[in-house]
C-alpha cells in the first residue's frame, strides 16, 4: 500500500502515464524495442528523482509489450521480438476486416496477462524468486526442448519445409563464439560475426523487409490487400471471458517463464501459443494460424504477464529476467542503490514503488491502447505504398541500433531477401525464428548442465521436476509423431492438395 | 634565396603553421559534443561505470558526452570502431586493459595492437575475485583447496567464460595447486552470478566488487582476490581478504579500466583529456558512484596505463601457455 502511496503523487502518476504511452508507440515501431527506448531516455532519467525515473522505465517497459502487437497485426511485422507470434493470427483478423476486434482481443488480453502477471507476481514474491534462482541449466534445456516439440506442431502441412525452417534458424543462431570452449563457429574470420549473427536484425529482415517485398509485389498486381470495410468493434468482457483457457495459459506461462533469465517474453508467447493450440477443441488446432481470437490472446496475455515475472528477481535478487530489467538494474546502481538481495532491506520504498508503478503502467496502458485503436486503424487504412517506405526506414533504424553498427542492417536485409524467398516457396518462415529462439537456449543450457555434471547425462532427470519435464516431452513427442503417422496414412488413401 | 633555403623555409612555415593549427585545436579543445564508445551492451558494470564516467566528463569539460554502446565479440567491435574513427579527441571510449590485450594475446590474427590506441588514464582498478555460498563453510580458498583434494574431480570453480580473466585466475590456481577441480565457463557474469548465488558452483571467479552486497549479507563469503581489494569502500571486511598468491598463485588479475583515444591524436588533445578525466574521477559524482558501485575510483596517468599494456600480453601468454589450453 506504501508503495502506491509513493508512486501515487500526481507528477509520478503524470510521469508513469508519459512512458507507458510512449512504450506503446515504440513498441508499435518496428525494429525499436523497450531496451532501446529506455537507453534513450536514461540519461534524461539520471537527473529525475529515483522513484518517477523507474516510473518512466516501467512505463516504457509495459506499454512495448503490447505496442508491438499493433503492427504485428495491422502490417504482419511485429514491432518486437515479443509480438511476433501475434502476427499469426492478428494480421489474418486485419485482413478480414476484424482489426477493431483484434486489436482489442489484444489490449484486453495484454492487460488481464498484466494485472494477472502482477498479481501473482506479488503473491508469490519467494516462489518467483526461487524459479528465477534455482531453475538449473538442465531444467531450462528441458523446457526449452518441450517448446521445440511443442512449435513442432508450426510445421505441419508440410514437416519438410517446416524443419528447413528450423534448421535454418538453428543455423543461424549457432555463428559466433561458443560459449563453452571459445571456438568460432561460422565466422569466416570476420570479426564482427564473432557475437553471432544478431537476433534482431533477423527478426526485423524476415518480419519487417521481407512482408514489405511481399507486399509490394501484391500492390505491383493492384490487389487490395485489406479491406477498406473495416469493424471498429471491439471485443465485449463476455468475448474474453468465454476464451478464459487462452489468456490463463498465456499468463501462467508468461508469469512462469519470465522469471527464467534468458527465456523470458520472446519464449513464452511461443510455448502458450503451442499449448493452448494443441489443447484446443473450439476452434480446433488447425485454425490456428487464420484469424482466431485466441491466437492472439494467448501471447499477448503471456508477453504483458512476463513483466511481474521478470521484474520480481530483478528487484528481489539483483538477477535480469531480460534486456529492459538489466538496463534498470544498471540505472539502478546510477540512483544510488544497491541492487540484489539487500535492496528490499535497504531501499523497500523503490521496490514496493516499483511494483505498484507495474500495476498502474498496465493499467494506463489499457486507458491510453483503447483511446488509440481508432487512430492505429485510421494509419492502417492508408494506402500501403505510403506506409512501405516508414517500415522500412524504422526497420533500418532499429537493425542499426541493435548494436550501433551497419553490419546488423546488412542482416537484415538480406533476411529481408531470404524470408521473401522461402515464404514464396511456402515455407513458414516463423519456423525460423523458432530455431533461432530456442536453438541457442537449449544448445547453451544442455552444454552447461553437462559440463556442471561432468559429462552425466542423467542430470537430466535427477529431480521431479526434470522427470516430470522429460515425461511431458516424450508424451508431446509421441503425439506429434502419432499425429503425422495420421495425416500420412490419410495423404496416402485420396490424393489431398499439399497445403503449405 | 637559394633553392635550398626557400624550401626550409616553406617547410618551417608549414610546420610552425601546423604547430600554431595544433596547439590551437587544443587550446579551444573540447568544444563540441564527445563521443564515448562503451565496447558493451546496455545494462552491465561496464556500461554503468561508462555512463557515470559520461556524466561526470560532461561536467568537467562543459560539452556534451554521448555514451554509445557498440557491444559484441568480447569488447572487440567497438575498439575497432574506435581505432577507424577520427584521432580529434572526439571519440574515446571505456574499457578494461585486460580486454584489450586478451583479444591481442589470444588470437592467431588479432584484430588491433597495442599502437592502435593511446590513453587518457585509468578510473576503475578492480581485481577478480573468487566467492562461495555460505551453504558450502569455506571461509578462505584453502578451505576450497583441502575440499577439492578430498574430493578430486568433484567441484566446481565456476568462470564467467573461457579465455577471460576468470579463467587465467581459475586455471592458475588449479595449476600451481596441482588439484583436480572442474572449470566451468558460463559464457558471461550474468548467468555465472544466478549460479553462485544459488550455489550451484561450489565457488565462483568474477571481478569484484560484482555481488559485493551479497557478501555484505553474508550470503556469499569471498575466499581470495587477485589484485588489491583496499578499494572496497564500505565492507572492511573484504578488504582483508588474501590474494591467491598465499596459496601460491602468483599472479595479478585486476581490470583496469579506463579512457582510449585512437592513436595519432595531437598530443595536446591527450594531454587534455587525460586532464578531464582526472577531474572527472576526482568529481563528486563520479566519487558518490563509486560508493554506490562499491568501490573507490581509481586515477592513473595515460602513460601509465598504457604502460601495462604490452607486460600484460607478455603474462596472458605465459598463463596460457602454462596452465591453459588454447
Amino acid at each position: 500500500m506504501q508503495g502506491f502511496a509513493d508512486i501515487g503523487t500526481l507528477s509520478n502518476l503524470a510521469i508513469l502515464f508519459v512512458g507507458t504511452g510512449l512504450g506503446i508507440l515504440v513498441g508499435a515501431l518496428p525494429g525499436l524495442s523497450s531496451p532501446m527506448a529506455i537507453i534513450v531516455l536514461l540519461p534524461i532519467t539520471f537527473t529525475m528523482e529515483t522513484l518517477p525515473a523507474f516510473a518512466l522505465m516501467v512505463g516504457i517497459y509495459v506499454g512495448t509489450k503490447l505496442g508491438g502487437s499493433f503492427s504485428a497485426i495491422l502490417l504482419r511485422t511485429p514491432g518486437t521480438p515479443a509480438s511476433a507470434c501475434t502476427a499469426l493470427d492478428g494480421y489474418p483478423m486485419a485482413i478480414r476486416g476484424e482489426a477493431g476486434l483484434a486489436l482489442g482481443y489484444a489490449t484486453m488480453s495484454s492487460t488481464i496477462g498484466g494485472l494477472l502477471g502482477w498479481m501473482g507476481a506479488v503473491v508469490a514474491v519467494p516462489v518467483i524468486a526461487g524459479v528465477a534462482l534455482h531453475s538449473a541449466p538442465p531444467d531450462i534445456a528441458l523446457i526449452g526442448i518441450a517448446g521445440l516439440v511443442m512449435v513442432s506442431a508450426f510445421a505441419r502441412g508440410s514437416m519438410v519445409k517446416g524443419f528447413s525452417g528450423v534448421l535454418i534458424g538453428l543455423l543461424v543462431s549457432s555463428v559466433g563464439i561458443d560459449s563453452q570452449d571459445a571456438t568460432m563457429r561460422y565466422t569466416f574470420g570476420q570479426t564482427v560475426m564473432e557475437s553471432g549473427i544478431p537476433f534482431a536484425a533477423v527478426l526485423v529482415g524476415v518480419f519487417g523487409f521481407a512482408v514489405v517485398f511481399s507486399d509490394i509485389a501484391m500492390t505491383v498486381k493492384g490487389s487490395e490487400l485489406l479491406t477498406r470495410d473495416v469493424n471498429l468493434r471491439v471485443p465485449s468482457i463476455g468475448d474474453m471471458v468465454r476464451r478464459w483457457r487462452a489468456w490463463l495459459i498465456g499468463s501462467t506461462y508468461g508469469l512462469g517463464i519470465g522469471a527464467i533469465p534468458g527465456v523470458g517474453a520472446d519464449g513464452s508467447t511461443w510455448l502458450s501459443y503451442a499449448t493452448v493450440k494443441n489443447q484446443s477443441k473450439d476452434p480446433p488446432p488447425e485454425a490456428f494460424g487464420t484469424g482466431v481470437p485466441e491466437g492472439v490472446i494467448t501471447p499477448e496475455s503471456s508477453n504483458n504477464a512476463t513483466t511481474g515475472g521478470a521484474l520480481v528477481p530483478m528487484l528481489t535478487l539483483g538477477i535480469p529476467g531480460d534486456g529492459s530489467t538489466a538496463i534498470m538494474l544498471g540505472a539502478m546502481i546510477m540512483h544510488g542503490l544497491t541492487p540484489g538481495v539487500s535492496l528490499m532491506r535497504d531501499d523497500p520504498h523503490i521496490v514496493y514503488g516499483l511494483l505498484a508503478a507495474l500495476l498502474i503502467a498496465t493499467l494506463f496502458m489499457f486507458v491510453i491502447a483503447m483511446g488509440a485503436i481508432r487512430s492505429f486503424v485510421f494509419i492502417l487504412q492508408r494506402d500501403r505504398n505510403v506506409l512501405f517506405p516508414f517500415i522500412l526506414i524504422f526497420a533500418t533504424i532499429g537493425a542499426f541500433s541493435s548494436s550501433n553498427s551497419l553490419f546488423p542492417v546488412y542482416v537484415a536485409i538480406t533476411f529481408g531477401f531470404v524470408g521473401f524467398l522461402l515464404e514464396s516457396r511456402g515455407f513458414p518462415v516463423v519456423t525460423i525464428v523458432l530455431g533461432a529462439i530456442l536453438g541457442p537456449i537449449i544448445e547453451y543450457n544442455v552444454r552447461l548442465g553437462l559440463a556442471l555434471s561432468g559429462g552425466d547425462w542423467s542430470t537430466f532427470f535427477d529431480t521431479g521436476p526434470r522427470i516430470a519435464l522429460v515425461g511431458i516431452i516424450v508424451f508431446l513427442f509421441a503425439n506429434e509423431v502419432r499425429g503425422t503417422i495420421r495425416s500420412w496414412r490419410k495423404a496416402s488413401s485420396p490424393r489431398p492438395s499439399e497445403t503449405a | 634565396m637559394t633553392r635550398r633555403k626557400l624550401h626550409k623555409a616553406i617547410t618551417a612555415a608549414v610546420l610552425g603553421l601546423a604547430v600554431s593549427v595544433g596547439s590551437a585545436v587544443a587550446a579551444d579543445y573540447p568544444n563540441k559534443t564527445i563521443r564515448l564508445i562503451a565496447p558493451y551492451k546496455p545494462g552491465g558494470g561496464s556500461d554503468s561505470i561508462t555512463r557515470a564516467l559520461g556524466a561526470a566528463l560532461e561536467k568537467v569539460s562543459g560539452q556534451a558526452v554521448v555514451v554509445e554502446n557498440i557491444p559484441g565479440s568480447s569488447g572487440i567491435n567497438g575498439m575497432l570502431e574506435l581505432k577507424k574513427a577520427k584521432p580529434d579527441g572526439y571519440t574515446i571510449a571505456m574499457n578494461g586493459t585486460l580486454d584489450v590485450t586478451a583479444a591481442i594475446a589470444f588470437r592467431d590474427k588479432a584484430p588491433f595492437q597495442i599502437g592502435d590506441f593511446t590513453c587518457a588514464g585509468a578510473i576503475f582498478n578492480t581485481p577478480v575475485w573468487i566467492l562461495s555460498h555460505k551453504d558450502n563453510g569455506y571461509t578462505d580458498l584453502g578451505d576450497f583447496l583441502e575440499d577439492a583434494k578430498a574430493k578430486p574431480g568433484k567441484l566446481i570453480m565456476g568462470i564467467t567464460s573461457k579465455l577471460s580473466p576468470t579463467d587465467f585466475v581459475a586455471s592458475t590456481v588449479k595449476g600451481t595447486s596441482g588439484l583436480n577441480f572442474r572449470i566451468v565457463g558460463f559464457g558471461g557474469g550474468g548467468p555465472l552470478k544466478k549460479a553462485i548465488l544459488a550455489n550451484q558452483v561450489n565457488v565462483g571467479v568474477i571481478i569484484s566488487p560484482v555481488l559485493l552486497a551479497d557478501v555484505k549479507a553474508g550470503e556469499l563469503n569471498a575466499l581470495a582476490h587477485a589484485g588489491n581489494l583496499q578499494g572496497i569502500i564500505n565492507h572492511p571486511p573484504s578488504r582483508g581478504v588474501k590474494h591467491i598468491r598465499d596459496w601460491g598463485a602468483d599472479l595479478d588479475v585486476a581490470l583496469v579500466r579506463g579512457v582510449w583515444l585512437p592513436a595519432g591524436v595531437p598530443e595536446e588533445v591527450r594531454a587534455k583529456m587525460e586532464e578531464l578525466v582526472k577531474a572527472a574521477v576526482e568529481s563528486d559524482g563520479f566519487k558518490e558512484f563509486g560508493m554506490n558501485f562499491g568501490f573507490a575510483p581509481y586515477s592513473e596517468s595515460g602513460e601509465k596505463f598504457c604502460g601495462r599494456l604490452s607486460q600484460e600480453v607478455v603474462d596472458l601468454n605465459r598463463t596460457l601457455d602454462k596452465y591453459m589450453k588454447r
